[in-house]
């Protein structure tokens, strides 16, 4: 299945990317995918410092995805 | 109304002059300040999640109308590259009474920090760079998340 990832902040800039499309197994949950990803582009943030998006609104991990939803990893925000 | 936008803050366009029932109106302006724990800091990127960024700003504004006997509020918030003393963020909230004004704009400025998906990093006079984890003024925020959601 795939879902496109999206990447901001000190995540995009070790990603090295802003975008990416990625083929997902059934069955993997968004922290299983962010560390899979971690391992790939060796991301400094760890799981527990994460919050998820899907679709442009907060999810919850454990939240099924469906092809083609749209993943933010949310780094700690610091707007204002 | 909850806006981002990549130049300077045009207060003066956002100002609704235009409500009878007004009066009290309170402002908030955040603005690049010259140090964060004894670092000095040379200049500020922001950088945010566009359509979540937006979209959370507006559930923001929305609960802090529940919440609070006000008429009206808005917030805008600057993305990209800010020198000090540049205005970050701009909140403006109408109420027939102070009271209200007050309270709604700390609630919106707290929860803008907590939760709307924009990132800040900071560049230092010494020349290294940082991405900032708020980690106090998240707590704050989710104080007060819990109090909405529980009331």
């Amino acid at each position: 299945m795939k879902v496109k990832v999206r990447y901001f902040a000190s995540l995009r800039e070790q990603a090295g990317k802003s975008q990416e499309d990625i083929e997902i197994e059934k069955g993997k949950n968004l922290k299983d995918i962010y560390q899979e990803l971690s391992l790939r582009y060796g991301f400094t943030l760890l799981p527990q410092e994460i919050k998820y998006s899907v679709n442009n609104d907060y999810v919850d991990q454990i939240i099924k995805l469906n092809e083609n939803d749209v993943v933010v990893f949310i780094p700690p925000v610091a707007g204002g | 109304m909850f806006r981002i936008t990549d130049g300077p803050i045009q207060i003066h366009d956002l100002r609704d002059t235009t409500l009878d029932q007004v009066g009290g109106i309170v402002t908030f302006e955040g603005r690049v300040r010259n140090d964060n724990h004894g670092m000095r800091v040379e200049k500020l990127e922001y950088e945010a999640f566009p359509e979540m960024a937006e979209s959370e700003g507006m559930k923001i504004i929305k609960e802090a109308k529940v919440l609070f006997s006000i008429e009206e509020a808005y917030c805008v918030h600057r993305t990209g590259i800010l020198t000090i003393r540049d205005l970050a963020i701009w909140i403006v909230v109408y109420a027939k009474h102070r009271e209200a004004a007050f309270r709604a704009s700390e609630y919106i400025i707290d929860q803008v920090k907590t939760r709307v998906p924009i990132w800040k990093k900071e560049y230092y006079v010494d020349g290294h760079t940082d991405w900032v984890k708020c980690l106090s003024c998240a707590a704050k925020g989710v104080a007060h998340h819990d109090h909405f959601h529980h009331s």
